[in-house]
């Protein structure tokens, strides 16, 4: 059927490579092994390394809004600390040092932005208090509250009284006032030095030194085995004062301490933070491994078990699934064990069973290699992908050495000539298949996403190294392995071969027109269904708290616990009002967004909102005698200046210019419905707002007011571009002076400095423009609305990419429609089962769809290249299909069962991620390979037309490569 | 939604706060610019929030910010923030009203059960001659940038209203115009005015900033300062008896006469230093005073004992009503409840 030129070429292509492998095994054979074992060299040395920024759309309007303000008003990467106090209210003498100790413990973390940390000890948490002829404003801790000791009873109620005042009730104090919270901003590379935040470290910082250090009963001294020499153990930095040969640490100095029990495998892993003093009395902060570290344990003196310690926040989360790693790859190895244990039982030959895994294993070997050299660590949350090109190789590795078993049992012929005719027959489709996958994965990462195309470059990595295991190193070795007398393995194949024919025979009634309208029938309801249920899939999370961790996880109660105590929760969406400068005191302009602020208010789903507007009330109420008649927004111009002047821009509720002023929105949930109700709200207020300001101010319309939005990004865009090129800079050990000094940050202020009077030249006024977001709940809003806009534009790419490379494989159209209906078929019941679980479609699950698909068609290649190859040798449909049954279709059969077993496992897990993967994957491992082997069949039985023999010819089964 | 709504806490107020606050602390009235100069200097534009636009209707109304509150004998009715005029007969549900205007709603008095008027923000004045039903703008002045405070309905066609730096209004045809009133001993001292009230026997009576009390007895043709018992402001005035009043004010400053004309005042003792915003006669003997951190206390008039009632709520109260045994309370955190008076 297919032209005989292309035949012929894919015959010259067969016979090029053929000598690559085939000619001198031992060498190549060799050269494999160097670069696996330089892989795996390479692939020890890979960090985990998660991101926040990289896990955001940073190209989406909103990240560029939430970007640009991230220096005014604190970002996404919140983490909030909250103690509470088991019996009685917080206005205790212990319970206020140990706010004050977890304030300091935050404050003094690896990449906090200082300025940003709040909770009653932080200077920038104060209360005004009306008194005849004015008001007062300081503190909630009074200057002289005592930095050691007790408090007096008087000075504990004088806190409470501030803290009423301050009105922090809700956000700091918790709502019965049985607790407080610390809350600081993460800055993932630090503005100094450039580095990038290691969320993992952070995470074990968190937990040890802010909850360990008062929830653990025991307290951890971490002493030097021996001397820590300086270049022998550990690695300089830049611009560390230590040179090589320098002791850091002696043998049994105390290097540092914990509160967290370590098991000795984490110890091993982890690095260490200690401060190592210098001689003139100064500290440097160095990383010392836990293998050179000797452990006593000893009593917590600053254990107290009366107060609770919740934490919450985006690292924490990170560090939470790094520690389930362990777990995570433990789930891994259980499902390899049983796939090789299914093999065996399978090919009843234990040699046989373990090189699909070895060439698997030997895959993911060169995948992580292949990422570290490209610069890149394995994220956390994309931990899926190494199960997933081991389950993409062992499924083309049970094909391969089912194949090759046939060519012997079959065909007599001995290990080389097996494994060389097997090579002929299923080089080229397999290899399609792979290339198949790659394609699909190509396309996911055209997702703007900095994890999402990581994942995509990590899965094309490890695909393209399923080629060379599976298709060169699998072969070689297959021409060593020994099956011992040829006639007893013939027979024990052919009785073990015999035990299913009744099913096969079974199923190949599939290609009796009666059964296959029947299962196209059963199709069309499915499809009917799937479409149907598909439609209640939910764009972001279903759920409260965070689906990547179990629900009763210690960070989803933590979660819990804070949401129900404190009013304000932890969903918060910042909408950026923006406006002139000095447009804080204009009343029209304050206006807008009280009036945008009140709106949010009386949204579903919001709980409360907070911005300049509203406070200016407060205070203006206050120069008026705290009158509520007053607690209104200052209508005059003075009385709003004098307003807003106690609100400094460390409040985050302005920028330095006042031109900028966020609404801080807080939800009640981060559901994706929730979500989309409050951007929408934003949006049509905008849109309304806009409209009423050009009625009465007809001196602007609204296109010189989108070209003004516009200069305002680009400014925005200028200024972090500038940032990011100093960054770097510094990062490369560059000081101030140097980095000024570059020609290109010269270049680049001049561009910022242009864009900056583009910006002041348009000096007329325009209506506010409410720009969306900043917040972890803005990131959601931007994330979600990628997804949902990407989802399925990125699936038809996928599938346009899959349709070119079938199409490439067999150059028919019969191949097109027979794989490709039953996988689009599974996709869509795919979406519908994850609308039944409640999984929603986010970032982390989208490259599921890619991953059902993948597999899906390699199954569809292999049932279908043998089913046509029967046809065109002359078997009827019925014999040709049985045959296919017995030659790759039980294979499809078992890798689908195998992978569905071994997935199943994982939902025991302790990462929800894994559960709700595991389901997914369960059901996509075992729908395809129904779709394979009954509906395909189903399909071309419409679409093939066997080859009619000549009287007394009998049919053959030939590749028609 | 008490702790939602404000919930500024720590960030109203940033460390420097101190200092802004120590260059500005001590604010009079000469400090603050008068509403004319404002005006002057505003930009040429015209602001947005010139033309009266209509208040919306939001579910989260009754828990905003509400300012004042009385009984028309048929319903209760309150006002607040962005122009709400909210409707009850019951002091539980409240239904939110169609107004004309969004502007911040200070005050409300009825003549009777039908007609009324409601003043507030951007001198705005609002009539209804329904009960409530349906109200009309009668004053609209943002240009003014001055607020009226309190309202008097004398009867259908008579009404005064009162607010910031002397702003002192009235209308002899029921609303069709509103006019200031000639009162130089109140126009001179440019000090806002917090309360207008008619006592027992036909007096009208005006406290408000600086201890400021100004009579009329001739039905308003004349104004006459009166000698203040204190200097501080008086945010809340109450008839009682034929002659006297009740003032209540800044930092638990509470007066009782009951003479007004005779000007000699009594104490209150009011226990703490917390601020009066409203007070209302409960019955002929007892009078309600409510203010910061959500204080209500009972003033018998007969002895000028004050008693503190266990409050629903801790935010400032603005004002009070009393209903059904019980009290209607008004502020910050929006509209609230007592249910007796024990």
């Amino acid at each position: 059927m297919s032209d005989s030129a292309t035949e012929s070429r894919a015959h010259k292509i067969l016979r090029a490579i053929e000598p690559l492998i085939y000619a001198r095994r031992k060498l190549t054979m060799g050269i494999l092994l160097i670069i696996t074992a330089f892989f795996a060299w390479q692939a020890s040395k890979i960090q985990p390394d998660a991101g926040f920024d990289k896990s955001i759309p940073l190209k989406h309007p909103y990240m560029q809004v939430y970007k640009q303000y991230q220096e005014s008003f604190g970002g996404a990467n919140t983490i909030l600390v909250a103690l509470m106090q088991k019996d009685g209210d917080i206005y205790n003498s212990k319970f206020l040092h140990r706010l004050k100790q977890v304030t300091d413990a935050v404050f003094f973390l690896p990449h906090i932005d200082r300025s940003q940390v709040q909770s009653l000890f932080t200077p920038n948490v104060t209360y005004i208090e009306v008194v005849e002829g004015g008001f007062f404003g300081t503190n909630v801790i009074p200057a002289d509250y005592p930095a050691e000791g007790d408090a007096t009873p008087e000075m504990l109620a004088k806190v409470k009284d501030h803290v009423g005042k301050a009105n922090i009730i809700g956000r700091l104090v918790s709502n019965n006032q049985h607790g407080a919270i610390v809350q600081a901003d993460l800055l993932e590379i630090d503005p100094v030095t450039g580095e990038k935040l290691d969320y993992g470290q952070v995470a074990n910082l968190i937990e040890d030194k802010v909850r360990g250090h008062f929830a653990s009963p025991d307290k951890f001294i971490y002493k030097a085995k021996h001397d820590i020499v300086v270049g022998k153990d550990y690695q300089r930095k830049l611009n560390s004062p230590f040179k090589d040969g320098d002791v850091l640490f002696k043998q049994g100095e105390v290097v540092t301490d914990g509160y967290v029990p370590y098991s000795p495998l984490k110890r091993w892993i982890t690095d260490f933070s200690a401060a190592r003093h210098l001689d003139d009395g100064s500290a440097v902060d160095v990383f010392v491994s836990g293998r050179l570290l000797d452990v006593e344990q000893v009593k917590n003196e600053d254990y107290t078990p009366d107060i609770e310690i919740h934490i919450v926040g985006f690292a924490k989360v990170v560090g939470d699934v790094i520690d389930a790693t362990f777990q995570v790859v433990l789930f891994f190895l259980l499902t390899l064990v049983m796939t090789m244990i299914l093999l065996w039982l399978y090919v009843g030959n234990f040699k046989l069973a373990v090189l699909p895994l070895v060439c698997s294993i030997t895959a993911v070997i060169w995948e992580f290699g292949l990422l570290r050299m490209f610069g890149k660590g394995l994220d956390p949350f994309a931990i899926l992908v190494p199960f997933l090109i081991l389950a993409v190789s062992v499924s083309h590795g049970v094909q391969y050495v089912n194949a090759w078993v046939g060519e012997i049992a079959d065909n007599g012929r001995n290990s080389f000539d097996a494994s060389l005719f097997t090579w002929r027959r299923l080089a080229i489709y397999g290899t399609m298949a792979i290339m198949t996958d790659v394609a699909g994965f190509a396309m996911i990462g055209l997702i703007p996403v900095g994890i999402i195309q990581e994942m995509a470059l990590n899965a094309c990595l490890g695909m393209l190294a399923i080629i060379i295991t599976n298709k060169v190193m699998m072969p070689i070795w297959l021409t060593w392995v020994g099956v011992g007398d040829p006639k007893a393995f013939k027979a024990k194949q052919d009785r073990r071969d015999g035990i299913f024919d009744g099913v096969w025979r079974l199923l190949s009634n599939m290609t009796n027109p009666k059964a296959a309208v029947t299962a196209l029938v059963i199709c069309a309801v499915l499809l009917g269904l799937g479409l149907w249920k598909g439609k209640d899939l939910q764009i972001g999370d279903s759920q409260k708290g965070v689906p990547e961790l179990l629900p009763d996880s210690r960070y989803n109660n933590d979660n819990a616990a804070i949401v129900s105590n404190f009013a304000l929760g932890t969903d918060l969406i910042k909408v950026i009002a923006e406006t002139d400068a000095d447009a804080c005191i204009n009343s029209g302009v304050m206006d807008q967004i009280y009036h945008m602020a009140w709106t949010l208010d009386n949204t579903k789903g919001v709980q409360s909102t907070l911005s300049l507007p509203e406070l200016s009330r407060l205070v203006y109420s206050i120069f008026v005698e705290g009158s509520p008649k007053f607690y209104v927004l200052a209508r005059n111009k003075d009385a709003l200046g004098q307003a807003i002047k106690p609100i400094a821009p460390p409040t985050g509720m302005l920028n330095e210019s006042c031109s900028a002023m966020p609404v801080w929105t807080f939800l009640g949930d981060h559901r994706a419905t929730t979500i989309k109700r409050v951007v929408d709200v934003v949006k049509d207020f905008g849109d309304t707002n806009s409209k009423e300001f050009f009625e009465t101010h007809k001196d602007v319309d609204a296109k010189y007011c989108d070209a003004k939005n516009e200069a305002r990004r680009d400014l925005g865009t200028q200024k972090l571009k500038l940032q990011h090129m100093t960054e770097v800079l510094h990062k490369k050990g560059l000081s101030d002076d140097q980095v000024n000094a570059d020609s290109g940050i010269a270049a680049q202020q001049k561009t910022l400095g242009d864009a900056d009077d583009k910006l002041k030249g348009m000096d007329k006024q325009c209506p506010v423009n409410f720009a969306l977001a900043s917040g972890n709940v803005g990131v959601m809003a931007a994330t979600n609305e990628l997804v949902e806009q990407l989802e399925k534009r990125i699936l038809l790419y996928v599938y346009i990419a899959i349709i070119i490379c079938v199409y490439l494989s067999f150059f028919e159209w019969q191949s097109l429609v027979s794989i490709m209906l039953p996988l689009a078929l599974v996709s869509w019941l795919a979406y519908a089962v994850m609308a039944v679980l409640g999984i929603g479609m986010k970032i982390a699950t989208l490259p599921v769809v890619a991953l059902a698909v993948g597999i899906g068609v390699d199954y569809g290649i292999y049932v279908y290249a043998t089913l046509a190859d029967a046809c065109a040798g002359g078997y009827t449909l019925k014999e040709g299909y049985f045959k296919t049954l017995k030659m790759t279709g039980k294979a499809v059969v078992f890798t689908g069962i195998t992978l569905g077993f071994g997935v199943a496992t994982w939902l025991f897990s302790g990462l929800q991620f894994q559960r709700d993967m595991g389901k997914l994957l369960v059901f996509m491992f075992t729908a395809n390979m129904f779709g394979a082997i009954l509906i395909l069949p189903a399909i071309a039985s419409f679409l093939l037309k066997p080859r009619k023999l000549a009287p007394g010819e009998k049919p053959v089964m030939v590749s028609r490569h | 939604m008490k702790t939602e709504t404000r919930v500024l806490g720590a960030l109203g107020l940033a460390a420097c706060a101190a200092f802004a606050l120590a260059t500005s602390a001590h604010v009079s009235a000469q400090d603050k610019p008068t509403g004319e100069g404002a005006a002057a200097d505003a930009p040429a534009t015209v602001p947005v929030s010139v033309r009266p636009r209509p208040a919306e209707i939001m579910p989260r109304a009754p828990q905003a910010l509400v300012m004042g509150v009385a009984n028309t004998g048929e319903h209760l009715i309150a006002v607040g923030d962005h122009g709400e005029i909210l409707a009850s007969n019951d002091g539980r549900n409240w239904a939110q009203l169609a107004v004309p205007v969004r502007s911040p709603l200070t005050a409300v008095s009825f003549v009777d059960a039908k007609d009324g008027w409601v003043v507030g923000h951007d001198a705005v004045v609002l009539h209804t001659a329904d009960g409530g039903k349906t109200w009309t703008l009668q004053n609209f002045q943002p240009e003014l940038e001055n607020p009226f405070l309190s309202v008097l309905a004398i009867d259908k066609d008579h009404a005064y209203a009162v607010g910031a730096y002397g702003l002192f209004y009235k209308t002899e045809d029921g609303g069709g115009t509103w006019s200031e009133v000639s009162a130089p001993v109140i126009k001179d001292a440019g000090l806002h005015l917090y309360s207008i009230r008619k006592l027992g026997n036909g007096d009208l009576f005006i406290a408000g900033e600086q201890g400021l009390l100004v009579l009329s007895t001739d039905g308003g043709k004349t104004w006459n300062k009166q000698k203040s018992p204190y200097e501080g402001t008086f945010f809340g005035a109450v008839p009682v008896g034929a002659k006297g009043a009740l003032l209540c004010g800044l930092r638990g400053n509470a007066f009782l006469t009951s003479d007004v004309r005779g000007g000699k005042w009594q104490k209150i003792d009011t226990t703490a230093p917390t601020s009066l915003f409203g007070c209302e006669a409960v019955d002929a003997g007892t009078v309600a005073m409510v203010g910061l951190n959500g204080i209500i206390q009972l003033v018998d008039t007969a002895t000028g004992k004050a008693r503190n009632l266990k409050s629903p709520g801790d935010t400032p109260y603005s004002d009070v009503v009393s209903f059904k045994g019980g009290l209607v309370l008004v502020g910050e955190s929006g509209i609230q409840h007592l249910d007796s008076l024990n």
